[in-house]
């Protein structure tokens, strides 16, 4: 049994009482720049870099790491508190999360978001320790035509997100595939829809979209209905998980480490992808998937444990390729190049007690954020109980913060409340934004690279269907959609959706 | 006693001096803009510096990234700056590419800024997948790219990046048959060179040092002029047999237009000083960069240079954003 004994090789590092100070230190800051709308673990990170300097090469790195998967347990604090995504992965955890606060079950959705990001976590540390090379050269399979086909699959899988009607569902998918397309275009060069504003020649960030369509829009929702507000603060009941709770939210979670660990390890975005596609596969497999969107527990659960998952596996291109799946993971391989670590295959046989060491403190790191967690529910739960009219400044105020962080610049403010005035009339209209961010994540992928495999086979369409893995893809999403356009199947699936 | 007597003096005199004279800057916190996201290169070596200078010169040079729009959107945040030395910024070979290709900036590259020091210079290499592609040596790669035209992909981190123009110099020097394939960041097209969706790319040498050295991809040249010291074995493109074909990626620091003199100077100097430090040394040399410095007119007339030749590959091979 090697990996066990390569574990314990790991744990002898992670366990010193300096490595254990630090993994703290930074599981403790992720969970607080988690919380904080916005200020995201890149612009963490980034400060923290020269500071690591004078430490120890592992234990650096057992800190940064700290701050990000630390930043996924809170990021679903602020989205079920006051649905805003703390971090980008939590987009998804608003969905029910919020709802399940409204009706007085806070404490039930940061609970089975803490255990279930608990639970995913230590899965996905073990299919790192098990599995970490074999799995990389499964992302190398990915080329641009498999991964056309996968945003392909996404996108038909984006209808099942909404719970209104199939058209409007269809409509905003459209309207983020068209937003996506803002920005100098890849491939070609071409500036499109930028207006001559530079601060839009590389596109609008997703994180200025969410938290304009769910914060933003949320604040001015809430001001509009005063009286509705107020009845949720009295009735917070129950902070712990019923039975009949973790009998539903056990497969759900269950289902989403699995989705998590696979997506987590394909370059771009797999966190991310893998909370939404954990939400429409708990919301397809679920005997009650109306109750999704209304304050579902499984639709706080799968995601979570989804986002978790894919942020501890996504350690597994960077450790064993060197390449780097997200902004976090190249500010990783800064810190690996500054210590004089070159990330990649080499590691694990020239570093093993950094590899192990590093490995084995996401473990010790996910039960400390889980003891660190638990505790604060019943405090963050009483957050609630503020009057609404002192809230939602601060809440406003951090997400300005927060925006500006990521890039220095007031024109993100100003972008982000057009995004959330727009957000209003969504919600007027009762059209969901859930579709639209996942349009506008995969719409400017899905293009990007289809026109990299069409440049590369010299424009031979036949690619997408000569690739087995592009085909499967294919070949499901066409399963999918005839689900979703099939006469009876439709009719079922209006009267299951349609409020 | 005597230190907080001193201390005390020193205050006093700090206090009375507080202008912004050249004999007391920097007498507040220096804002340097990078105008790339966080954990680049250019980022890390601005970190590195900024900790060495706020060590030095006993106030926080504190880093703030601006980046978007092929770094013109954080210079040109810089060339707005009151030029009293308290806004620098750092600029990569971008600096002299995006004007070539952005159209209407609002600054010029060479005469909006004061030149204070070069900092350092990256080789980058010439990388092949050893499973797609047969040659073993430069010469051998053009031939088999013009016996096979456009079969040969090369891959870069998008249009107007150094990546392309690294590889746009290389075609228009040696006619060799290249189809460039532009991809959003350079590990995504680090990861299908691995993958052998493409061929080949010219890459820094820090990002391909693992994979080199696994055997996964085959280095066939550097770009620079001398060979780098991290992959002592690789010859340079003039030995490889492509005479006057030598680049880098250069680093620089600049302050807007009008900077005074003598901060100009002060600022050279600690950065030569903060530089040539063993362990900053060694940071740079981990992250893929030899420190290499000039004076502020050496630098500008370099920058001059580079803005010539690098517009002219930009023309050469066609490439424009919009």
């Amino acid at each position: 049994m090697e990996i066990i004994s390569n574990l314990i090789l790991g744990l002898g590092v992670a366990l010193t009482p300096i490595n254990l100070l630090y993994c703290f230190a930074g599981v403790l800051l992720g969970t607080l720049i988690g919380v904080l709308p916005g200020i995201g673990p890149v612009a963490t990170i980034a400060m923290l870099l020269p500071a690591t300097f004078a430490l120890n090469p592992v234990t650096a790195l057992i800190m940064l790491a700290g701050i990000y998967y630390g930043a996924q347990y809170g990021g679903s604090t602020s989205a079920i508190l006051v649905n805003i995504p703390g971090e980008t992965s939590s987009v998804v955890t608003c969905l029910d999360g919020y709802q399940m606060a409204r009706q007085g079950r806070a404490g039930a959705a940061l609970s089975v978001a803490a255990l279930g990001s608990f639970f995913a976590g230590c899965v996905a540390t073990v299919v790192i320790a098990g599995f970490a090379p074999p799995l990389a050269e499964v992302a190398l399979k990915f080329g641009p035509a498999e991964y056309f086909s996968l945003m392909v699959m996404g996108l038909v899988a984006a209808v099942v997100l909404a719970h209104g009607s199939l058209i409007k569902a269809i409509a905003m998918i459209v309207l983020g595939l068209l937003l996506g397309l803002v920005g100098t275009d890849v491939n070609s060069g071409v500036s499109r829809f930028s207006f001559d504003i530079p601060e839009l020649s590389d596109g609008i960030g997703f994180v200025i979209v969410a938290m304009g369509v769910f914060g933003f829009t949320e604040v001015i929702v809430n001001l509009e209905l005063k009286e509705a507000r107020e009845v949720f603060f009295k009735k917070v009941s129950g902070l712990w998980l019923t039975r009949a709770d973790v009998k539903a939210a056990t497969p759900a979670v269950l289902r989403g480490t699995l989705i998590g660990s696979v997506l987590g390890i394909l370059p771009g975005g797999g966190a991310l992808l893998s909370s939404f596609a954990a939400y429409s596969l708990e919301k397809k497999v679920s005997k009650n998937s109306a109750k999704f969107g209304k304050g579902a527990i499984e639709g706080v659960a799968a995601p979570e444990s989804a986002n978790n998952a894919g942020a501890q596996t996504s350690f597994i291109p960077l450790l064993t390729l060197g390449i780097p799946s997200n902004p976090v993971m190249a500010l990783m391989v800064g810190a690996m190049t500054i210590h004089g670590i070159q990330p990649g295959p080499q590691i694990v046989t020239n570093q093993p007690e950094m590899f192990w060491g590093m490995i084995a403190s996401m473990w010790v790191g996910n039960l400390m954020l889980v003891v660190l967690n638990l505790p604060m529910i019943g405090l963050w739960v009483k957050l609630l109980t503020v009057p609404y009219r002192m809230l939602f400044p601060a809440i406003l105020l951090f997400c300005a913060i927060g925006i500006y962080s990521l890039s220095n610049s007031g024109f993100d403010i100003y972008l982000a409340v057009l995004f959330g005035l727009l957000g209003y009339v969504f919600v007027k209209l009762a059209c969901e934004p859930a579709p639209l961010l996942l349009g506008f994540i995969l719409g400017p992928m899905m293009e990007e690279n289809l026109r990299r495999a069409m440049l590369l086979s010299r424009g031979d369409a036949t690619v997408f269907f000569t690739h087995p893995i592009s085909l499967g893809m294919l070949i499901a999403a066409a399963a999918l959609l005839l689900i979703v356009v099939a006469p009876a199947v439709r009719k079922k699936r209006e009267d299951v959706f349609v409020e | 006693m005597k230190i907080i007597h001193s201390l005390i003096v020193g205050f006093l005199l700090s206090t009375l001096l507080g202008t912004a004279s050249a004999d007391t800057y920097p007498s507040r916190p220096v804002k340097i803009i990078v105008p790339f996201g966080p954990g680049g290169f250019t980022d890390v070596v601005a970190r590195v510096l900024g900790q060495k200078l706020s060590a030095s010169m006993g106030q926080a040079f504190v880093i703030e990234n601006k980046p978007g729009a092929g770094s013109t959107i954080g210079t040109s945040a810089a060339a707005k700056a009151d030029p009293d030395g308290y806004t620098l910024l750092m600029v990569s070979t971008t600096h002299v590419i995006s004007p070539w290709i952005y159209k209407d900036l609002p600054y010029d590259p060479l005469k909006s800024f004061s030149i204070i020091s070069k900092l350092a210079d990256s080789p980058y290499v010439l990388l092949v997948n050893p499973q797609k592609v047969a040659a073993q040596n430069v010469k051998e790669f053009i031939a088999e790219s013009k016996a096979h035209p456009e079969s040969i992909h090369y891959a870069s981190s998008g249009n107007g990046s150094s990546q392309q123009l690294m590889g746009g110099l290389f075609v228009s020097m040696t006619g060799a048959k290249l189809k460039h394939v532009p991809y959003r960041s350079s590990s995504m097209a680090m990861q299908d060179l691995l993958a052998g969706f493409v061929e080949s790319s010219f890459a820094g040498v820090s990002n391909a040092l693992a994979q080199i050295h696994a055997g996964r991809l085959k280095a066939l040249a550097v770009t620079t002029a001398t060979r780098s010291a991290q992959l002592p074995d690789v010859p340079t493109m003039q030995e490889a047999g492509v005479p006057g074909y030598h680049a880098s990626v250069w680093l620089a620091l600049l302050a807007p237009a009008g900077t005074s003199k003598e901060i100009v100077n002060r600022l050279n100097s600690a950065v030569a000083q903060a530089l040539q430090t063993p362990d900053a040394k060694k940071a740079l040399a981990n992250v893929g960069v030899d420190v290499s410095l000039s004076t502020p007119e050496k630098m500008t007339e370099y920058m001059a240079q580079e803005y010539a030749r690098w517009g002219k590959v930009a023309h050469d091979s066609g490439i424009t954003v919009d």
